[in-house]
Formats: C-alpha cells, sequence, structure tokens
C-alpha cells in the first residue's frame, strides 16, 4: 500500500477537509513579520436562502414562488428599486450605507453541484474538480511567497480556524498547517498539578513535542502528521498567549456561538497575531422545512456576531486592513417546497467587507422567470459571476498575489476595493 | 494472494499480546495488557470469538436502564438538550468502556457515524436512543435490512424531512442522502434520480413517534430511479440502491477506513466488497473475514489510525480499568471534536487526520492529565499500583515499557521512548505511584498515545 505523506493527509476523505500540520515552521516564518491584511472568511453551512437575505421584494415571480416564506416590503431594508437587505440584517445595511459592504449579485460556477458537501469542496478548492484538488485556495494563498516584500500581504503566514467544526479544506495547503482555537484561555499546553514533578513534566513535554527522528518523519502517516502536531500546537499556544495580553476588546458582544468565534478573531487581530486568514462557520442554513423563524434567527445571529467584530476591529484601528467575505455553498431552489422550505438551489449572493472595500451592489440580480431557470419553472438561479472572480480580486487588489498562481486559471477582477 | 487470505500466525507473522491489542483496538475499545497476554496463547479463534463473547445478561440489563432513564426524562419533558442528553451519553460511553462483547458495540459507533442524525434537529432523545438500539441490535447483521430499517426509522424521518415530503411537493433531502452517503456515493446516480426518488419517500412520515405511511401523501404514480421504471415505493428505492453495483464498494471502502486504514488500496476495497456480496451484505460475517484475514494484522495497518476522541477516551480508561465521571467524559470528547448524537452534519466524522489541529490536541492533552493524575470534572480512578504490575519497583525503563504496553494501542517510537527514558531516570520522575503517574501522562501525551 503505497501511502505518501500527502495522501494519507487526505486519506479516505476524498477532497474533503484534512487540518495539515506543516514541516514548515510557521513560527520561524514570522519572524519579526509585522502585522498586516487579513481576510475573515464567514462560510454559511447548508445552502443559505439567498432570495431571502438580498430580497427581491417587489418581483411578482419571487412573491409567486414563495407563497409562505416570501418578505415583503416591511420586512427589508431598502438598498436599490424593489432590493432590501432583510431587515434582521441591521449592521451590515448600516455598513452598506457607509460604502463598506458590497453586495455580489448572482454568484455561482458552471455545472452547480446540489451536495453540499461537493459544493462545499467546489468553493474550497477553487476546483470544479474538487475530487482532484488537495489543497484549498487559502491554504494556496498561505504559501505564495509575497515576492520579497514582507508587508502589507497575507501569504506567507498560516490561516486559522476559530470554533470547534472541522478544520476546512480551503485552508489546507500543500506542506502547511492551519491552526484552530476555540477558547483562547483554553489554549494551554498542560503540564499538570504544582509539585515537585512539574518543572520535570514541563521539560519532557516540550522534548516530546519537539524531537522526532528521521525515520519516524519519513516513514510518513499518522505518526509524522502527530509530531507536526505537537511542535506546531506548542508553538502557537505561545503566539496565542502573546497576542491575547494586547488585543483587549472594548466591545460588547451578543451571546451567541458565532459572535464567541469572531470575538477571537477579533482579539487576535487586534493583538497583531501574523495570520493570513480567519476561518468561521456558521451551521444551520439548510431549510427543507419550516425555514421562516430559523432563517431569520440565523440571519440576526450573523448580523449581531458581524456588527461587533467590525466594530472592535475599528475601534482597535484595524478595520482598514480587514476583509471579510460572507458565503454559502450554493443558494436555494427559487419555489418553495411543500414543507414551507426550500430545497437546494445554485446562485445567489455574497457579501464582501471591510475598511478598503467599495460598497454597493456588484453585477446584476438573477432573472426569476422560468425560461432562464436552470431546470424550468422548477428550476434554479443562473449565475452570473463565477466565485472565482471573488477570489481572483481578492488575491490580487487584497493580498497582491496573482490570482493564477493559486486559481491556476486567469479570472476577470470585480471593483470591490476602492 | 486474496488481501482476506486467512492469517496464519507462525507463518505470516507472531499472535503475541500486541496482535490481540490491535484486534481489540480496532474492532472494540480496547483490552487490559495483561488480558491480551492471556488471550494471546488461547489463539486467533480464541480472540475472534471473544469479540462476539455472550454478554447478554449485563446488556439487557444496560438496555433496560437506559430505556427507563430515556423514558423518565420524557417524562419531564426534557427531551433534547441539557442533563438528559448528557446521561444518554454517559450511559453508552460506560457501556463501551465495560462491554464484554465489543464488536457490535464498536459498529454502534460506526453506524451512528454513517447515519450521522443530530439530536439537535431530532429534539427528541426517545428518538435518538431508539435510533442507536437498531444500530446496536441489528448493525451486525444485513445492511439491506438496516438500510430499510432506517429509512423508516423515525428519528431519520425527521432528521432528513422525510416528514415533511409530500406527494404534490417532495422533498429532495433523504433521497439525496441515501444515495449519496448511504449507499452509493456521490456520482453514481442523476439528479433525475434523486428528484424521481423523492418521490418515493413522499408520505413517510412520523406520527405518536412511530412510522407512519400516510397514504394520502403518497405519490404512488410511475416513476424512473436507476434505470428502473414502475410505481416504486421507497422500499423499492432502498433496494435499488442496495443492489446497486456501486453499494458494495462503497460500504467496503467505508468499513476499511474506519476499521483498518485510512486510504485503503483498491485491491482491499474490491475483496471485502465481493465479501460483502458473498455473505449477502451481512456486515457482522464480512467483518468477520476481515479481521481474521492477512490484511488486517499486515504492518502496514498496524498503528495506522487516529482513534476518534471516543475511541481514545474509552480505550484509555479500560486501559487501566479506570472509572470517571461519563457524565463528563461525553463532554470531553465532545471538545475534543466527536459530541455524541450531535454529529457536525449528516456526513457525519471525517476521521483520522481531521481530529488532529492544534486545538484539538491541547484538548487530548488535558484528558492525559485528568486520567493521569485524577481530580475534576472527570474524576478519573484508577488503580495505578496495579496497572505498573511488577515494574511498580523496576528502574525507569522497565516502567515506561510495562506503562506503555498498557496504556497505548501502538508501539512507543525512538524518540518518544528517548524522552520518556530520561525523564523516568531523573529525580524529577518521583517515587512509587507518583512516578507511575508522571510516567503515564507523559505516555498519554506522546505522539504514540493518538494511535491505534
Amino acid at each position: 500500500m503505497a501511502t505518501t505523506r500527502r495522501g494519507f493527509l487526505l486519506a479516505g476523505l476524498g477532497a474533503a477537509a484534512a487540518p495539515l500540520l506543516s514541516r514548515l515552521s510557521w513560527a520561524r516564518a514570522l519572524e519579526g513579520a509585522p502585522a498586516g491584511r487579513v481576510l475573515l472568511v464567514v462560510e454559511l453551512g447548508g445552502g443559505n436562502d439567498g432570495l431571502n437575505t438580498v430580497v427581491p421584494f417587489a418581483d411578482p415571480l419571487y412573491v409567486r414562488a414563495r407563497p409562505s416564506l416570501r418578505i415583503g416590503l416591511e420586512g427589508v431594508r431598502k438598498i436599490a428599486d424593489g432590493v432590501g437587505l432583510r431587515l434582521e440584517l441591521a449592521a451590515l445595511k448600516s455598513r452598506f450605507d457607509r460604502g463598506q459592504l458590497a453586495i455580489v449579485q448572482g454568484v455561482g460556477y458552471p455545472g452547480p453541484d446540489r451536495s453540499h458537501f461537493r459544493s462545499t469542496d467546489i468553493w474550497h478548492a477553487a476546483s470544479l474538480e474538487p475530487e482532484r484538488a488537495r489543497t484549498g485556495w487559502i491554504g494556496r494563498v498561505c504559501e505564495c511567497e509575497s515576492a520579497g516584500r514582507r508587508a502589507p500581504i497575507g501569504p506567507g503566514f498560516p490561516a486559522l480556524m476559530v470554533g470547534t467544526a472541522k478544520v476546512p479544506l480551503a485552508l489546507v495547503g500543500e506542506h502547511s498547517s492551519a491552526l484552530q482555537v476555540a477558547d483562547v484561555g483554553r489554549f494551554r499546553v498542560p503540564v499538570g498539578p504544582k509539585d515537585p514533578s512539574q518543572e520535570g513534566r514541563r521539560d519532557a513535554l516540550a522534548r516530546l513535542a519537539t524531537t522526532t527522528t528521521a525515520a519516524e518523519h519519513s516513514g510518513g502517516g499518522a505518526l509524522a502528521l502527530l509530531k507536526d502536531a505537537a511542535r506546531e500546537t506548542r508553538a502557537s499556544a505561545a503566539r496565542v498567549e502573546a497576542a491575547v495580553e494586547k488585543g483587549k476588546s472594548a466591545t460588547t458582544w451578543p451571546d451567541t456561538g458565532l459572535a464567541r468565534e469572531l470575538k477571537v478573531a477579533a482579539q487576535l487581530i487586534a493583538g497583531g497575531f501574523e495570520c493570513a486568514a480567519y476561518f468561521v462557520r456558521q451551521e444551520g442554513y439548510d431549510t427543507h422545512a419550516f425555514q421562516a423563524d430559523a432563517h431569520a434567527l440565523l440571519l440576526a445571529e450573523l448580523d449581531g456576531a458581524l456588527g461587533a467584530f467590525l466594530a472592535d476591529v475599528e475601534a482597535a484601528q484595524a478595520l482598514d486592513r480587514v476583509a471579510v467575505l460572507v458565503y454559502s455553498e450554493f443558494g436555494r431552489r427559487v419555489k418553495e417546497n411543500g414543507s414551507k422550505g426550500t430545497d437546494h438551489g445554485a446562485a445567489a449572493p455574497l457579501f464582501v467587507l471591510g475598511g478598503a472595500v467599495k460598497g454597493g451592489l456588484v453585477g446584476r440580480a438573477p432573472s426569476l422567470a422560468p425560461a432562464d431557470l436552470d431546470g424550468g419553472e422548477d428550476g434554479d438561479l443562473v449565475h452570473s459571476i463565477d466565485f472565482r472572480r471573488v477570489y481572483a480580486t481578492l488575491l490580487k487588489e487584497w493580498f497582491g498575489v496573482a490570482p493564477k498562481r493559486v486559481l491556476g486559471n486567469e479570472f476577470e477582477a470585480l471593483p470591490l476595493f476602492a | 494472494m486474496s488481501a482476506l487470505a486467512r492469517y496464519r500466525p507462525g507463518a505470516d507473522g507472531p499472535f503475541g499480546p500486541a496482535e490481540v491489542r490491535h484486534l481489540f483496538r480496532r474492532a472494540g475499545f480496547g483490552l487490559p495488557w495483561d488480558d491480551c497476554g492471556a488471550l494471546a496463547r488461547k489463539g486467533l479463534d480464541a480472540a475472534l470469538e471473544s469479540l462476539l463473547a455472550a454478554d447478554e445478561g449485563r446488556d439487557a440489563a444496560w438496555t433496560s436502564r437506559t430505556a427507563n432513564e430515556v423514558a423518565v426524562a420524557a417524562d419531564t419533558g426534557k427531551m433534547a438538550a441539557g442533563e438528559p442528553l448528557k446521561k444518554l451519553r454517559a450511559l453508552c460511553l460506560l457501556r463501551m468502556a465495560q462491554t464484554r462483547a465489543p464488536l457490535p458495540e464498536k459498529l454502534a459507533l460506526f453506524w451512528h457515524g454513517h447515519f450521522a442524525t443530530s439530536v439537535e434537529k431530532v429534539q427528541d432523545l426517545r428518538l435518538i436512543w431508539r435510533q442507536y438500539r437498531l444500530f446496536r441490535e441489528t448493525g451486525v447483521a444485513s445492511f439491506r435490512a438496516l438500510l430499510h430499517a432506517v429509512s423508516r426509522d423515525p428519528a431519520m424521518v425527521i432528521w432528513l424531512d422525510s416528514d415533511s415530503n409530500e406527494r404534490l411537493r417532495p422533498n429532495e433531502n433523504y433521497a439525496r442522502e441515501l444515495m449519496e452517503l448511504f449507499s452509493m456515493g456521490v456520482g453514481r446516480y442523476s439528479e433525475a434520480d434523486v428528484k424521481e426518488a423523492a418521490r418515493a419517500f413522499t408520505g413517510w412520515h412520523v406520527r405518536h413517534l412511530d412510522f407512519w405511511l400516510d397514504e394520502h401523501e403518497h405519490d404512488g404514480g410511475e416513476k424512473k430511479v436507476l434505470g428502473k421504471s414502475g410505481r416504486l415505493d421507497g422500499g423499492d428505492v432502498v433496494d435499488l440502491c442496495v443492489e446497486h453495483p456501486a453499494c458494495a464498494p462503497f460500504l467496503a471502502r467505508k468499513l476499511l477506513c474506519f476499521y483498518v486504514h485510512p486510504e485503503p488500496d483498491a485491491a482491499a476495497v474490491a475483496e471485502v466488497a465481493s465479501a460483502l456480496q458473498e455473505e449477502e451484505l451481512d456486515v457482522g460475517r464480512t467483518l468477520a473475514r476481515l479481521f481474521a484475514s492477512r490484511h488486517f494484522f499486515a504492518p502496514e495497518m498496524r498503528g495506522a489510525l487516529i482513534p476518534s476522541p471516543v475511541e481514545y477516551c474509552v480505550a484509555t480508561l479500560r486501559a487501566v480499568g479506570a472509572t470517571a465521571s461519563w457524565k463528563e467524559l461525553g463532554e470531553t470528547a465532545a471538545t475534543m471534536g466527536q459530541a455524541l448524537f450531535a454529529p457536525p452534519n449528516v456526513k457525519g466524522w471525517d476521521g483520522q487526520a481531521a481530529w488532529i489541529n492544534t486545538r484539538t490536541l491541547l484538548e487530548r492533552g488535558r484528558f492525559a492529565e485528568a486520567v493521569a493524575f485524577g481530580g475534576g470534572a472527570l474524576d478519573v480512578r484508577a488503580d495505578w499500583k496495579r496497572a505498573a504490575g511488577d515494574a511498580f519497583a523496576a528502574d525507569g525503563d522497565a516502567l515506561v515499557a510495562r506503562m506503555g504496553d498498557v496504556l497505548l494501542g501502538a508501539p512507543l517510537g525512538t524518540s518518544s521512548r528517548a524522552a520518556l527514558h530520561a525523564f523516568a531516570a531523573s529525580p524529577a520522575a518521583g517515587t512509587g505511584e507518583a512516578r507511575v503517574r508522571n510516567v503515564a501522562h507523559l505516555l498519554l501525551c506522546c505522539a504514540e498515545a493518538n494511535l491505534h
């Protein structure tokens, strides 16, 4: 059985996520690097109903397709003729008004896949054949040399998953790791009780985490992975502790899971933790049944957490070096189903936010006319903007990396940054 | 040579305590090292038999106790979150830690990951418990029967929205995951198959906590699924999925990833798939052949898997016959990434490398600390003097060797052993029981502690 190290890491997962732990030591690569630009990715897991997020409330086709789920004028905050952000998205609307929120409309990819997992992998790998991809787009960004420049570039730094959900494929690089932190208070190496042996144990733990033989490493497989993980964990625990010392939050945060995670990201950003990208995932958007209340609560949680995050990084004078990308693996079917819910769909809007972002509506909203849908009357919205154009824009304008190096192809950039 | 050819101790390799440990760590939740030695002397057949040792009396007592706990929770109206869920997790972990018939118990955990259903949506612990019982009690038999039963299982019916799948407006959720995740894998069916199959499951609802075929909402019309046309219902679709050529290899691969190697080679998948077919998809009989095979005991399979949090915690406690706060253990495993009855999504836990990252490794370290030093919410109690056996008063190297055998699922590598030897030879190691605990702590923090 030929078990290459790379092969092992993705073993049994298809192209699904494997948290890679590095052969490079991030800690070493980072010495003396100034705090630079960061990307925060908020993934809405399950397939967010784009039509009920950026709502074409005046479109009679929308009204007809959604007998129980439609949102009227009273349920939105108007942003253009016939288009409104959901009432729940108060903070996002205020950022839109300040020109800090770009809403990219009709985003998707050719041949939309309705499997959550495959479609998520497509977004993560930035490839229409995610089975063949072993790395994610952010993982690849992290491994780009930044053409001799250290600042204000993200590449060359690790990515960090905040929360307890699995580390996504998006953050997987060829040779490198994504870090994961949930609770900064728990992010330290346990050394046992204060007793006469404690110092000895501490030393032994350091030795266990940092020494390995060539044979153990060349064997690849799980042992090498665990040895790498131990070393990386030890180094990042020290770095997180140092950043947390510096980054104090001045904002009032909502008491939600997503807010707790974004607070960790905000704290590390404010504390100067060197990191190219933070990734969080909000679950629950797979609203096949009784969507109305559940979806409203999710959007409210999203808005509350993002609002606090943006206020916090703004207070730390870091808003200009933060870009936020909010997307879901697909939108939902135009026509609601018999369960007062919606089934898996295709194209949907996504959000890009930040101090350097050029706000406004980008692209055009997809037509809801049956003839324009993929699959006719019971069909799905057709995309007009490939999501990789959004990535290409972030790569070029934000990270200063040639998009082709990460995406394999050229994609036309969008006007997302001022 | 056939990968599933029977392992011949002597000709193919040894059959000692290390082989028994490998068998029990994979097929079950581990076995105390001294028992591994005793069983090795009795041979492979005896070891295989003891995976399925008769444990009916204790099992029946456990089942009725758990059923009772769930019923009491129902009476008080606390059906989903909080204490009742913690209690159910605790009881299941207790059973894993104490069972004498580990194979069905471990297989139940496999099925829980395969048909990953979460209490967070089902919102009724009675139904979650009933589904887990289904996995425990019928999981070792026919996969076809299991897939039929799961398709009608009330927790599943709610989890994947069959309950709101209606004649005029079908809901595709169950039909899609049945094909993608439960039986064939993505790419083996078309979008049209999903749409048509969804119609076949219309009216498969739940009423009064039981499966209920709502005739009024069932679409009895003509459908075409996977190339077959007719007035198909859900049962017909399940049969079509099970009979599809992709089903046996799909299941074989999944079993191999869980039990043998994270990246099974194509030949092994093909052999296990044909074994499944020969055994008419009887999973227990197929696993019995796998666990007796040369493939299973081959050197490259040993220590190749990273145990899940539940496997890691339960095996560690079993290894030293420890007790713990089982409720807290459920929380501990959840913190490490495996919340029983609340998997991340319908795809279940990815396993292997996905268990390990900076956060989860620190949580595993925290568990190691709690096991070795006791106290705290987890309140682990173990007899360390007994665990150390004759090595209790022996030199440091001997104690490290003994405790490594006792605690770990794989042999200690060169660099870890050197670090342990240096510690054990230093004054910091301490004396008596404290010395055993210190060595145990460091062993559980080795990379090898996260392998089996």
